[in-house]
């Protein structure tokens, strides 16, 4: 290495000194303490104790954790298509040229400025029995439903994720507005309608932008927290308590409730080869759908 | 020389510069402020490291500057007690009422400087296991064994042996909250004992004496039955009773049919005789047995219409539900939220046992808020004199005189239950007195069993499964979860804390 590579590798690493500090500290130490963690009987107030697979083992032959487990991956498998051709659909409508388009892409984006412990309070509070949702529904003469009820809380919270998908839009949005305007133009001279111009051309087009809604997607619904932890936090719905229970917010109870940061580390390990593995699954399938411009 | 190349050559020497040379010297100024600044803080940090505050005869507190320039002598050096409560609203006031008694009063020069903080049990386990840990933490009666499992918590028995404080000055059911491996770790400060309240007016509608409760679990049903209302359409307008209103304590039913939670040995007995005959109990609500032709779905489509506890919306202040069994808080709430022109009654929960209604034999569950040191604080022969204070009437009666509860302690002042602002303040003392006062277990795992048994009631209740195979399912896998931990504590020498359940 001549002295000018070691002068600028010692610079380079002097500049990315903050973030290298941050990521070891904050992430990266993290994640390998709570997989130490996992393997250990642990309780913050006294010293961890090694139970090897103990932990692991507990987490899959405890019913309840099976059934927080099957409600995230349900949750997640039909809200995130749900909110990604929600968003899509929204993203082609404000696509297009209209007198005051700029108002409504800032009024579909701002429910995602809106913090989710914001969104969990609105949701309590709009999908109360008397709430603003049964009370229109009431006005217009259709049957009040029991939004928060436990047979009803899982759509009610999909709903709200749904409500709150401007982000995904916003990317879309850019993505479609990227396409260049001679593929639809071709599209349209070989006499293809709106519909086949967004199948054929818009679609193929943006699906790097797809795939990337998609992985946020699966890594945000799979972590679902706030909106569940706010609904078992508030105390009127004391029977939501199972059934808004996810595996974040199980996540959570083990280790702040039950003390037991061990279990609770184990989980997360699973969680974290389960958003791995899924996302490397959809990375791979991916390669065969999305097309990249230029090859 | 291309601009290009000259960008670059310039680029190519400010990184050949140290970071000093790049930084130059105008940032000596904003150094040496934050320098100053730093010095600073540690100046006012290191008066807070002495403990130390300074009060003047009003009580209020002052600087150390203040206390050297004082020539009157009536600023005073204190002992500085940190002390962390839960409380808000109407209960945080008390609580502030009483520490600031405390301050005016005690002789030891010691000021309790209290932080009312929410998530409190959290918070105090974080500082603790950090080595930072006030000295006085207000915890819920269910953290205990937790905590004194971990040893997070300082026994209290010999300062409590100097200070003449033992069983004979609290109440026992509220006294053995705080007992965990023949040690006292905590003592309770407000406590509470849970009764049947009903209300007259809609029993007078219904043609019931409101001055008579139900003495039996069938007459219960009885009166629920007549207390009920559907509309023409068939939606349930007025319920006598619910068992998952409020829905709190979902464990509890077995106790009021002879049944336990725990042997008191490291036996789980939540698939008991009594248990299983409790959930069927339950079971037969859920399945329209109670209410004919109004099972679960009906239930639980009426209850989503109920508004939040602390609110005029609650279901019982606004005559939607005739009769509740809940907690010695209720007549405050009630105070704060129902109609003038509510007329309540409480009595005890009635029992499967005939006979069992009177206050000194009833059945129910006697829970208290604790107040303890925890390990590591720095002053806890300080923060005991507060505990010392709040082991008289005195100090007692202060709090929970403010938060409308009974004493959990055996001797009183003179007007204590005639003039308590709860008319029903002696059921519940008595009822702290029943024989079959029962505690919660006192497990370390008593957290997850909980979560576990409202699971496991949700299950019965939305007829997911039978109450026989709901309760085994339960019994197994905290069985197995004890085990696992009587085997970890066996093998660090420790032995099951003692008492019943």
């Amino acid at each position: 290495m001549t002295l000018r590579e070691k002068i600028e590798c010692k610079n380079g690493l002097l500049f990315a000194a903050p973030w290298i500090i941050g990521f070891s500290a904050f992430i990266a130490y993290p994640i390998i303490a709570a997989v130490y963690y996992s393997f250990c009987n642990y309780s913050v107030l006294s010293p961890p104790e090694w139970v090897g697979l103990y932990n692991y083992a507990e987490l899959f032959r405890t019913e309840w954790a099976m059934r927080a487990i099957a409600r995230t991956f349900l949750f997640s498998f039909i809200a995130l298509p749900l909110s990604l051709v929600f968003s899509l659909c929204v993203a082609l409508l404000l696509e297009r040229r209209t007198l005051g388009v700029g108002i409504y892409r800032t009024v579909f984006f701002l429910p995602a400025l809106v913090p989710q412990v914001v969104v969990a309070a609105l949701l309590l509070w709009i999908f109360a029995a008397g709430g603003v949702v049964n009370t229109a529904l009431a006005w217009v003469g259709l049957p009040t439903l029991p939004w928060l009820s436990r047979s009803m809380i899982l759509i009610t919270i999909m709903l709200m994720l749904i409500w709150g998908a401007g982000h995904q839009m916003i990317i879309y949005l850019a993505g479609l507005q990227d396409v260049p305007e001679e593929l639809y133009e071709s599209a349209q001279l070989d006499g293809a309608n709106y519909f086949q111009r967004v199948l054929h051309v818009s679609v193929p087009m943006i699906s790097p932008v797809i795939l990337f809604n998609l992985v946020m997607g699966i890594i945000v619904s799979l972590g679902q927290f706030t909106i569940p932890f706010f609904i078992q936090a508030s105390d009127r719905p004391m029977e939501l308590a199972d059934g808004a229970n996810f595996i974040a917010t199980e996540i959570n109870r083990q280790a702040i409730q039950n003390l037991r940061m061990g279990y609770a580390s184990a989980f997360s390990t699973v969680l974290l080869i389960a958003v791995i593995l899924l996302t490397a699954i959809v990375l791979k399938v991916s390669q065969r759908v999305v097309h990249y411009r230029g090859g | 020389m291309s601009e290009v190349q000259q960008a670059q050559q310039s680029l190519w020497r400010w990184m050949m510069q140290s970071p000093w040379e790049r930084m130059g010297k105008g940032l000596l100024l904003p150094i040496a402020a934050l320098g100053v600044l730093i010095g600073f803080l540690l100046v006012n940090v290191g008066e807070r490291a002495e403990h130390v505050y300074y009060c003047t005869d009003t009580h209020r507190t002052v600087s150390r500057r203040a206390y050297e320039r004082d020539d009157t002598g009536t600023i005073e050096k204190r002992v500085r007690v940190v002390y962390w409560e839960k409380w808000a609203g109407f209960e945080g006031e008390a609580i502030d009422k009483t520490v600031a008694y405390f301050n005016r009063t005690n002789d030891q020069k010691i000021y309790v400087d209290i932080t009312r903080i929410g998530d409190i049990t959290d918070k105090i386990r974080t500082a603790t296991a950090g080595g930072n840990p006030p000295d006085l933490a207000g915890l819920h009666w269910i953290d205990i064994p937790v905590f004194a499992a971990q040893n997070a918590l300082i026994p209290l028995d010999d300062m409590m042996d100097e200070a003449g404080i033992g069983p004979h000055t609290y109440i026992d059911a509220y006294y053995r909250l705080g007992v965990y491996r023949d040690k006292v770790w905590a003592l309770p400060t407000t406590p509470s004992t849970w009764a049947l309240h009903w209300n007259k007016n809609l029993f007078r509608e219904a043609g019931l004496d409101p001055e008579q409760p139900p003495r039996s679990l069938a007459e219960l049903e009885e009166f629920a039955r007549d207390l009920t209302k559907v509309d023409e359409d068939g939606n349930i307008v007025q319920v006598g009773f619910l068992p998952t209103e409020p829905g709190w304590w979902k464990y509890s039913w077995g106790y009021w049919f002879g049944g336990r939670l725990w042997d008191g040995e490291g036996n789980i007995t939540a698939n008991s005789p009594e248990n299983l005959e409790a959930m069927r109990w339950i079971r037969r609500f859920a399945d329209g047995e109670v209410y004919e032709g109004l099972g679960y779905r009906e239930l639980d489509a009426f209850k989503g219409t109920f508004g939040e506890f602390a609110s005029s919306g609650n279901a019982f202040f606004d005559g939607r539900v005739a009769m509740v069994r809940q907690g010695v808080w209720m007549a405050k709430f009630i105070e704060m939220f129902a109609p003038d022109d509510f007329e309540f009654g409480v009595a005890p929960f009635p029992s499967r046992e005939p006979g069992l209604h009177e206050t000194h034999n009833a059945v129910t569950i006697g829970e208290a808020d604790m107040i303890g040191i925890p390990q590591g604080a720095r002053r806890p022969r300080e923060a005991f004199e507060f505990i010392k204070f709040l082991a008289t009437p005195e100090g007692m009666e202060i709090l929970c005189g403010g938060h409308a509860k009974n004493s959990p302690l055996v001797e009183t002042s003179d007007g204590w239950i005639e003039d308590h602002p709860n008319p029903y303040i002696d059921v519940f003392t008595e009822l702290a007195e029943s024989s079959r006062c029962y505690r919660t277990p006192p497990l370390g795992i008593w957290q997850e069993y909980n979560a576990a048994w409202a699971r496991t009631f949700d299950d019965i209740w939305t007829r997911r499964r039978a109450p026989e195979d709901a309760l085994d399912r339960l019994q197994a896998e905290m069985q197995r979860r004890l085990d696992h931990e009587l085997e970890r504590k066996r093998a660090r020498g420790l032995e099951l804390g003692a008492g019943d359940n």
